[in-house]
C-alpha cells in the first residue's frame, strides 16, 4: 500500500477556502481516497485496509464487491472516495478503542447504504447500456440497409461492430460455395492489412470451430488455454481473448464474426447476446449483398452477351455500332441488338428496346434476341419474324412485357443494297441517301406483346454506296432537348448534317449532338447503329477484309 | 417543366376517368400503373384514359397504357383513349398504340365507344 504522505503533500496545493464547504481534512480523504481508486486501477488488490497513522478506513468487502461485479475503476473510485469521506480526516487523532468500534459499525452501515447506491447505479448503468447497445445494433442494420457493394458494407459493419463491443480487432470470415472453407473477407484494427484473405477449414481452428457447431465460442485467454493451433484466419498479433459467432442465412452458416482484444477479458452473456444480434443483422445485409452482386453480375453477362460480338458483317457496309447504358446491375436497361447471318443468303438485324430493368429485362432480351434468330430460320421475312416474337412473348411473357423492336434483313441486288423492314412500336429507322436527304423507312406496328395477332408491314428500300441507314433507340428520340422532346425529325436533322461523312464518324456527331441538346436529368440506355453502304463485294472475296464491324462502348 | 399529375374520378361501377397532364415520367407511369392494378382490382372494366392535358408521353407510359389494355381484355373489360394533340398522336402513331388501343377526340366519343364495346358482350349473353 503506497503511503498516504504523496496525497497529504498533494492536497496541500488545491485552493481551499476552509470552513465553508470542503474542510481540509475532508479534501485530504478525497485526496487519497482518489490515489487509491488509481492503485485499484493498477490491479492492485484492496484488503481490509486501515491506513496507518491515519483514521481513514476502507471497507474492503465493498470495494471487492464491486470489482467481482466488473464494475469500472470510475466507480470503484466513486465508492472509495464516499467511504473516505466517512472516515477521514487524514492527520491523527487519538481514538478510544470504543470509538474505532463505533467507526466501524458506521462504516458497516454506511457501505450497506452505499451497496444500495451501488445496485441502483449499476441498474441505471445497465439501462443505459442496453440503450447504447440497442443503438449500436440499430447502427449495424443503418450500414446493412444501404445498398453498397461487398467490398464497402463488410468494413462499414466491422467497423460499427468493433466499436459496439470494444474490441481490438474484428474479422468476417464467408463460407466458400462448397461449404468446405471459410475465407477471411474483410479484418478491422489489430494487423488489418495482413490477414485478409487467409483461409481456415470448417472444423478446424477458432472460426472453423463455431462454423463447424453454429453456435457462439469464445476464449478467455490465449496464454491460460494454450497457445492457438496456427490458423491463417487469426491476426498475427497477441490476442489474448477471442469470441467468434456464427452468420446465419435460411438455417446455414454463410460465415463468422470474430471479434479480440489484446487484454484478456471475458465476454458476458450480454456481450455474446449483442454480437450474434449484429452478426444475424450482418449476416442478412451480407446475404442480400451477395444476391444483389450476382443478379448485378447475371445481368450483366447477359447483357454483354447480348451485345453484338463480331460475329456477322455486311459485305461491302460499314456497321458502327454505339450502346451506352444509363445503369449498371438493377438499373441495367433493356436496349439491344442484333445482327446475324440468315442462311447462306443475307443477314439480318434486330434492334429493339424491352420495357424494365434489370436482370428481368435482360432475360427477356435473351427471349427477343433468340426468338428472333429462331423465328429467321424459318422464315426470314420481316413481317414473320416480328409475329413470331409476339408470339413467344404472348405465351412466355407476364402481360403487360413488352418490347419495341425493328427488323430488318440485307440482300446484295446488282449494286444496290435491298434492305426490307418491319417496325414494331419503335421509332423508324432513318435513311440518308447521297444527297443529303433523310427519310424514315417502315410502317409502323404495334409492340411486341401487345396484341394477340398484330400484323407487321413491310416496307422494302434500295440502299446505293453512300447511303447511310440509322437505327436507334427512344434513348436517342426521347432526349430533352430546351425545346421539348427531340423526336424522330430531330435525330432526322441530326443525321443529315452528317452528309458526307463515313459512318464512324456519323456515329460520333450523332452522338455528340445529343449529348450537347440534352437538357434532361435522367439519362435513358442508347444504342446507335449506322450502317453505311460501300461498294458491292464478289461474294469469293472474305466478308472479314471488306465488311467493317467498329464497335464502340460508350462510356457510362 | 411542368410536372406530370394524375387524376381520377369515377363515372360509375364499371366505368372510371383517367386524367393525365404535363410532363410524364418513369416515376408518374409507375403511379399510373398501380393506379390501373387498384381500378381493374375494385372491378372496374371500362376505363377512360384522358390525355388531352398532357404534354408528352414517353415509351414508359405506353408501356403501362398497353398492359393496361392487357389487363381488361381477358376481364372483358376495354380502355379508351381521349387524345387531341398532334405531337402526342404523332407518338401514337409511331408505336402504333391505335392498333392497340381506340384513340378519341373527346370524352364523349371515348366513353360511347365503351358503352357500345361493353354492350355487345352484354346483348349475347
Amino acid at each position: 500500500m503506497a503511503s498516504p504522505t504523496t496525497p497529504v503533500a498533494a492536497s496541500g496545493s488545491i485552493p481551499v477556502r476552509s470552513g465553508v464547504l470542503f474542510s481540509r481534512p475532508l479534501l485530504e480523504g478525497l485526496v487519497l481516497a482518489t490515489l487509491l481508486a488509481l492503485l485499484d486501477l493498477a490491479d492492485h488488490t484492496l484488503g481490509p485496509v486501515r491506513i496507518p497513522a491515519t483514521n481513514v478506513l476502507i471497507v474492503a468487502p465493498l470495494v471487492t464487491a464491486a470489482r467481482t461485479d466488473g464494475l469500472r475503476t470510475g466507480i470503484v473510485g466513486a465508492y472509495a472516495v464516499l467511504l473516505a469521506l466517512i472516515f477521514g480526516p487524514l492527520h491523527p487523532v487519538a481514538r478510544t478503542a470504543d470509538e474505532l468500534v463505533v467507526v466501524t459499525v458506521v462504516a458497516a452501515c454506511s457501505a450497506g447504504a452505499v451497496w444500495v447506491a451501488h445496485v441502483r447505479c449499476k441498474a441505471e448503468r445497465s439501462e443505459r447500456q442496453r440503450t447504447r447497445e440497442l443503438e449500436q445494433v440499430q447502427s449495424v442494420t443503418d450500414a446493412a440497409l444501404e445498398q453498397v457493394g461487398m467490398h464497402e458494407l463488410l468494413p462499414d459493419l466491422l467497423m460499427r461492430i468493433t466499436e459496439s463491443v470494444e474490441a481490438d480487432s474484428a474479422t468476417f470470415l464467408l463460407m466458400e460455395v462448397d461449404g468446405s472453407r471459410l475465407v477471411c473477407r474483410s479484418v478491422a484494427g489489430v494487423d488489418s492489412h495482413e490477414s485478409t484473405g487467409g483461409e481456415v477449414q470448417v472444423g478446424v481452428g477458432f472460426a472453423g470451430k463455431v462454423a463447424a457447431e453454429a453456435k457462439p465460442l469464445s476464449i478467455r485467454d490465449w496464454n491460460e488455454a494454450g497457445h492457438p493451433p496456427s490458423d491463417p484466419t487469426l491476426p498475427r498479433n497477441e490476442l489474448r481473448s477471442l469470441l467468434g459467432v456464427p452468420l446465419m442465412a435460411e438455417g446455414r452458416v454463410t460465415g463468422v464474426l470474430q471479434v479480440g482484444t489484446r487484454a484478456p477479458r471475458a465476454f458476458s452473456t450480454q456481450e455474446v447476446k449483442i454480437l450474434q444480434l449484429a452478426a444475424d443483422r450482418a449476416a442478412l445485409a451480407i446475404e442480400r449483398c451477395r444476391l444483389y452482386e450476382r443478379e448485378r453480375e447475371i445481368a450483366r453477362e447477359l447483357q454483354e452477351g447480348l451485345l453484338p460480338h463480331a460475329t456477322a458483317s455486311i459485305p461491302g457496309v460499314e456497321v458502327s455500332s454505339l450502346y451506352r447504358a444509363a445503369g449498371e446491375g438493377q438499373a441495367i436497361g433493356g436496349d439491344f441488338f442484333d445482327l446475324f447471318e440468315i442462311g447462306n443468303s443475307g443477314q439480318a438485324v434486330l434492334l429493339g428496346d424491352i420495357a424494365g430493368k434489370g436482370a428481368a429485362a435482360a432475360a427477356t432480351t435473351a427471349l427477343a434476341r433468340y426468338s428472333a434468330r429462331e423465328a429467321a430460320a424459318h422464315d426470314s421475312r420481316p413481317g414473320a419474324v416480328l409475329s413470331r416474337l409476339n408470339q413467344a412473348f404472348r405465351s412466355q411473357r407476364a402481360p403487360g412485357d413488352i418490347c419495341t423492336a425493328v427488323y430488318g434483313v440485307f440482300e446484295w441486288r446488282d449494286e444496290a443494297l435491298e434492305v426490307t423492314l418491319s417496325v414494331a412500336g419503335h421509332p423508324p429507322p432513318l435513311v440518308l441517301n447521297r444527297q443529303g436527304e433523310v427519310a424514315p423507312v417502315g410502317r409502323p406496328g404495334p409492340p411486341i406483346g401487345a396484341v394477340p395477332a398484330p400484323f407487321y408491314s413491310e416496307q422494302s428500300i434500295s440502299l446505293e454506296p453512300g447511303d447511310t441507314l440509322l437505327l436507334y433507340t427512344d434513348g436517342a428520340s426521347e432526349v430533352k432537348t430546351a425545346g421539348g422532346l427531340l423526336g424522330v425529325e430531330g435525330v432526322a436533322r441530326l443525321l443529315e448534317r452528317c452528309h458526307g461523312l463515313d459512318g464512324r464518324s456519323a456515329l460520333g456527331a450523332i452522338e455528340a449532338d445529343l449529348r450537347r441538346c440534352d437538357m434532361g436529368d435522367r439519362q435513358d440506355d442508347l444504342i446507335l447503329l449506322v450502317l453505311r453502304v460501300g461498294r458491292r463485294v464478289s461474294p469469293t472475296v472474305s466478308s472479314d477484309a471488306n465488311g467493317v464491324l467498329s464497335h464502340t462502348q460508350g462510356a457510362p | 417543366m411542368q410536372n406530370g399529375w394524375i387524376q381520377d374520378e369515377g363515372i360509375d361501377d364499371r366505368a372510371h376517368l383517367v386524367e393525365i397532364g404535363g410532363e410524364l415520367d418513369i416515376a408518374s407511369a409507375s403511379q399510373l400503373k398501380d393506379l390501373f392494378e387498384r381500378l381493374i382490382a375494385a372491378g372496374k372494366r371500362e376505363l377512360v384514359v384522358d390525355l388531352a392535358q398532357a404534354e408528352f408521353i414517353d415509351s414508359t407510359t405506353i408501356g403501362v397504357l398497353v398492359r393496361g389494355v392487357n389487363q381488361l381484355e381477358p376481364l372483358g373489360g376495354v380502355m379508351a383513349v381521349v387524345c387531341v394533340k398532334p405531337e402526342l398522336l404523332k407518338t401514337f402513331e409511331i408505336a402504333a398504340l391505335d392498333q392497340v388501343v381506340g384513340l378519341y377526340p373527346s370524352r364523349d366519343e371515348a366513353l360511347a365507344y365503351l358503352r357500345a364495346a361493353d354492350a355487345r358482350p352484354a346483348a349475347t349473353g
